[in-house]
């Protein structure tokens, strides 16, 4: 056996996609997310009215020059309070998004990794815990803790758990028993280095997906619990709160619901359509790597 | 006139950096009878190719130009409705993957029926008796239930044959083979191309064989076409192209095959105590009713400084050994002794001394580096954890790792999606032999790998090898690499040891009828080799089950009588070789003596 030839491989070498091209369709949703977390930072200098003070001007009056948004039926301004109210939702949702999806993951990962009777109890108690539905799992925390800020996160962030868990577990899955994995378990890795230093980073792109879908599905939640009294408390200008105060008289004065309910809807629609497109680039990417 | 005329033929993908051309100005013709064997590595047009002469214009496809007029039709001019007729009926195509081509929820039998009933008239009479003489015509017992199976039901070698089945149904003119035995074993592959052989023979079909592999190609074909990088570098005679090849790229591939007696320059004298002694390892998979015996006791010493191959089938546990003496796999019993102190079975209670001194290299370049790391960080982490170093160290142990496996330091930089195969096994190696190990084992390193790069991928490990003083457990399906670079092989079947000796005494004639078989199923690149002609019959999956008899007696061409299921059969010791059978050597001897004698006479 002699002489190594070049590989034809290697001289076609048919063009692989290289670097990262943003596309409109990551870019819109992003920019729009951009507006909203830069309300979350800057809203309150903005906002024309103390978002509490009542009687800014007549009770329900329709939109204007003065009250862009109108006012609610105490006279507070709808515009001002949107604003300030995207600080309280977004801080909410993200922290919770953030510890349920993280403690969720971290579980996930290394149950798959790890396999065996550990996986199979973890993944039992994530099916029970998944057979309660998501509202109802968090008023039950609720109602046992008390409606505070931190109780919501808190419940919000452990009805995140079980779903990423299962995500998380069967992104690592298969890639159990590379060589990479056999290798670090050969230069005696243990599986907290394995599952963080080596596993994660492929999967990263996954998690990233499923944050975001978890990220929109905490703005309904938390709007939702508000709407029903068991989330932000009044006076406290929450969109899910303003919607609820406002939807006795939505017939003869529709802006107090309205403009709070376009504020929920284009932020998750934005964040749904961001996860989407990161899923189709993350694909692309993950299938380069298996 | 030519069955098929291929001239100025042209095959363009677009891609994100603009077309690629797959395929440069390819022409050449066949005729009625003639088989075209096209060699190349991967990337070199080959599968572009076999579908551009059906006319077929793959998906992404920019650009088919050209001619291709077979028997009169110009098929890259013609409707799509009159393609359809040629199709199937008088161009047949066999993919590299039956698993893929078949339908998987779909009878056999059926499968082979719908492309009878899609070109002809038939009745379900006419059509079953097509079916049962398709079956007949690829050897598939008839009685049995085989047309009634399911794809996934068969064995892989079943499978190609109603993949084959199919492509005949329609008696067509001209059969497209691409890459049919490629995922097969080197003992189905032979009954394969044996099966390909008689059908030429009876029905005078033409046929372009595509394959990697110039032994297959030695074996099949009359006239070979070679390819390189999209284009036809060469053309001839079988016997022209293999002793007297004029392109260099020819030459270069046909000097990178191993043959059967090319060995490596012969190791030092191997003697002392054994590096590694693992005894009656035991090892199966699954629960109860399920199980499978992957390795059943069996022992394997590695001499300080040698290279073991171990070889067998797919599923004779050679790799499940392997990773049971790594750690990677817990055996159920039995002991290893690594360098003369008991080896835990559990990775966990092994020391960073133990660990530095035996490392892996493993089959799939695709899966071996870390996606998200780049070369340098997966060599240091690696590094730093087998031996405490500093960064700088550790910077400059990497990059001496890179250029010893004859990589560019640049490369530490890069994501392994940036490497070809043979790179990303390159630094593998490099990973391997961080740690100065004094046993790597080297789990099928070259099987994914195209021949040019085999070739010196396998001249790296043995220069490592010579350099350190490093052992070797190297495992492969492949007899002629393992022969290659071994100092003994080991043949295991089906989770036992059948046979092993020193490498050199293999050369003068296979003992054990397993070995034998898989001798005469190797493909010799050379179309004048003889070889006695050992088929087995497809496999049995008893791997599960425990039997008192020898362990091949169910498969064995030369089975002696009821001792062979009934009595386990004793070891033979012959001149630094010894094998598990009842025959002695020198019943042995005189059967294949005697077959080869006849063989020349008739």
């Amino acid at each position: 056996m002699t002489a190594p030839v070049a590989s034809a491989a290697e001289q076609v070498a048919l063009a692989k996609p290289e670097g990262r091209r943003w596309r409109w369709q990551v870019v819109v949703p992003a920019a729009v997310v951009a507006v909203y977390l830069l309300t979350g930072l800057v809203g309150g200098i903005l906002a024309p009215y103390s978002a509490t003070d009542f009687n800014t001007g007549a009770p329900l009056a329709t939109p204007s020059q003065a009250h862009l948004f109108g006012t609610d039926g105490f006279g507070r301004d709808v515009f001002s309070r949107v604003l300030v109210g995207a600080r309280t939702i977004l801080l909410l949702s993200l922290s919770a998004t953030l510890l349920g999806v993280g403690a969720g993951c971290a579980i996930g990962l290394m149950s798959g990794y790890r396999g065996g009777a550990l996986d199979e109890t973890v993944m039992r108690l994530v099916d029970v815990l998944l057979a309660l539905p998501g509202l109802l799992l968090a008023m039950l925390i609720l109602t046992s803790l008390g409606p505070s800020s931190l109780n919501l996160v808190l419940a919000i962030g452990f009805v995140f758990v079980p779903k990423s868990a299962r995500i998380a577990r069967s992104a690592v899955l298969p890639l159990r028993n590379a060589g990479y994995v056999e290798a670090a378990r050969l230069r005696g890795a243990g599986w907290p280095s394995i599952v963080f230093a080596e596993l994660l980073p492929i999967v990263l792109p996954q998690l990233v997906v499923e944050f975001c879908l978890r990220f929109a599905y905490a703005l309904l939640l938390i709007s939702s619990l508000g709407f029903l009294g068991f989330g932000v408390q009044p006076p406290t200008p929450d969109w899910g709160l303003m919607i609820s105060e406002a939807r006795n008289y939505v017939t003869i004065a529709p802006w107090p619901v309205l403009f709070p309910a376009l504020a929920i809807g284009i932020l998750v629609v934005a964040v749904n359509a961001l996860a989407d497109a990161l899923t189709s680039s993350g694909e692309r990417r993950v299938e380069q790597y298996l | 006139m030519a069955l098929l005329e291929v001239a100025h033929l042209n095959v363009g993908y677009a891609s994100v950096r603009g077309s690629v051309r797959a395929v440069r100005d390819v022409s050449f013709s066949l005729d009625r009878d003639e088989v075209l064997g096209v060699v190349g590595e991967s990337g070199s047009g080959k599968s572009t190719l076999a579908h551009a002469l059906m006319g077929y214009r793959m998906r992404g496809t920019s650009m088919l130009e050209g001619d291709v007029t077979f028997d009169g039709i110009p098929l890259l001019r013609s409707p799509a409705t009159e393609l359809r007729k040629i199709w199937g009926g008088r161009i047949a195509m066999v993919h590299q993957n039956p698993l893929a081509s078949l339908t998987p929820t779909m009878r056999v039998g059926e499968q082979i029926a719908e492309t009878i009933r899609q070109h002809r008239n038939a009745t379900a009479a006419e059509a079953r008796s097509a079916v049962a003489a398709c079956l007949r015509a690829v050897e598939l017992p008839e009685g049995s239930d085989i047309a009634r199976r399911y794809p996934h039901q068969l064995s892989g070698g079943q499978r190609q044959r109603i993949t084959i089945a199919i492509a005949l149904a329609l008696e067509p003119d001209l059969m497209i083979l691409d890459e049919p035995t490629t995922n097969l074993d080197a003992t189905t592959e032979a009954v394969i191309l044996d099966l390909l052989e008689d059908i030429r023979s009876r029905t005078r079909m033409a046929m372009v064989y595509i394959s990697h592999n110039l032994g297959v190609i030695a074996r099949v074909a009359t006239r070979v076409a070679v390819m390189y990088a999209g284009e036809i570098v060469e053309t001839g005679s079988v016997s022209q192209i293999y002793t007297a090849p004029v392109h260099s790229y020819t030459r270069a591939l046909l000097e990178s095959l191993p043959r059967p007696g090319n060995s490596k320059p012969k190791a030092a004298v191997l003697s002392g105590e054994p590096v590694l002694a693992a005894m009656s390892i035991r090892k199966s998979f699954g629960r109860r009713r399920a199980t499978v015996r992957a390795v059943r006791g069996v022992s394997l010493h590695v001499p300080r400084g040698a290279v073991v191959g171990l070889v067998g089938e797919s599923g004779s546990g050679k790799s499940t050994l392997l990773r049971c003496i790594a750690g990677l796999e817990r055996p159920e019993s039995g002991t290893i002794q690594y360098s003369g102190s008991d080896l835990p079975p559990n990775l966990a209670d092994r020391g960073k001394d133990m660990l530095r001194t035996m490392q892996m290299v493993f089959q799939d370049p695709e899966s071996t580096l870390n996606p998200s790391l780049s070369i340098g960080t997966s060599l240091r982490r690696h590094l730093i954890a087998l031996k405490a170093t500093d960064g700088v160290t550790a910077r400059r142990s990497v990059d001496e790792a890179l250029r010893r496996v004859r990589l560019d330091t640049a490369f530490r930089g890069r994501l392994p999606r940036e490497l070809s195969g043979g790179e990303k096994q390159r630094v593998a190696i490099a990973r391997a032999f961080l740690s100065a190990p004094d046993l790597v084992l080297c789990d099928e390193p070259l099987s994914s790998l195209d021949v040019s790069v085999q070739a010196a991928v396998c001249r790296l490990l043995l220069d490592l090898q010579r350099d350190y003083g490093t052992s070797y457990v190297f495992v492969s399906h492949d007899l002629a690499i393992v022969r290659y670079m071994s100092d003994r092989i080991v043949v295991m079947y089906l989770g036992e040891v059948v046979e092993e000796g020193d490498a050199e005494s293999f050369d003068r004639r296979p003992l054990h009828p397993y070995t034998e078989a898989l001798f005469s199923a190797t493909p010799i690149p050379d179309p004048e080799a003889a070889t006695a002609r050992v088929r087995l019959k497809s496999q049995i999956s008893d791997a599960d089950r425990e039997r008192p008899g020898c362990i091949f007696n169910a498969r064995c061409h030369r089975r002696k009588g009821a001792e062979c299921s009934e009595i386990a059969p004793p070891w033979r010791d012959t001149g630094g070789r010894r094998y598990r059978c009842h025959w002695s050597p020198a019943e042995l001897a005189a059967q294949q003596g005697n077959e080869a004698a006849s063989a020349a006479r008739g």
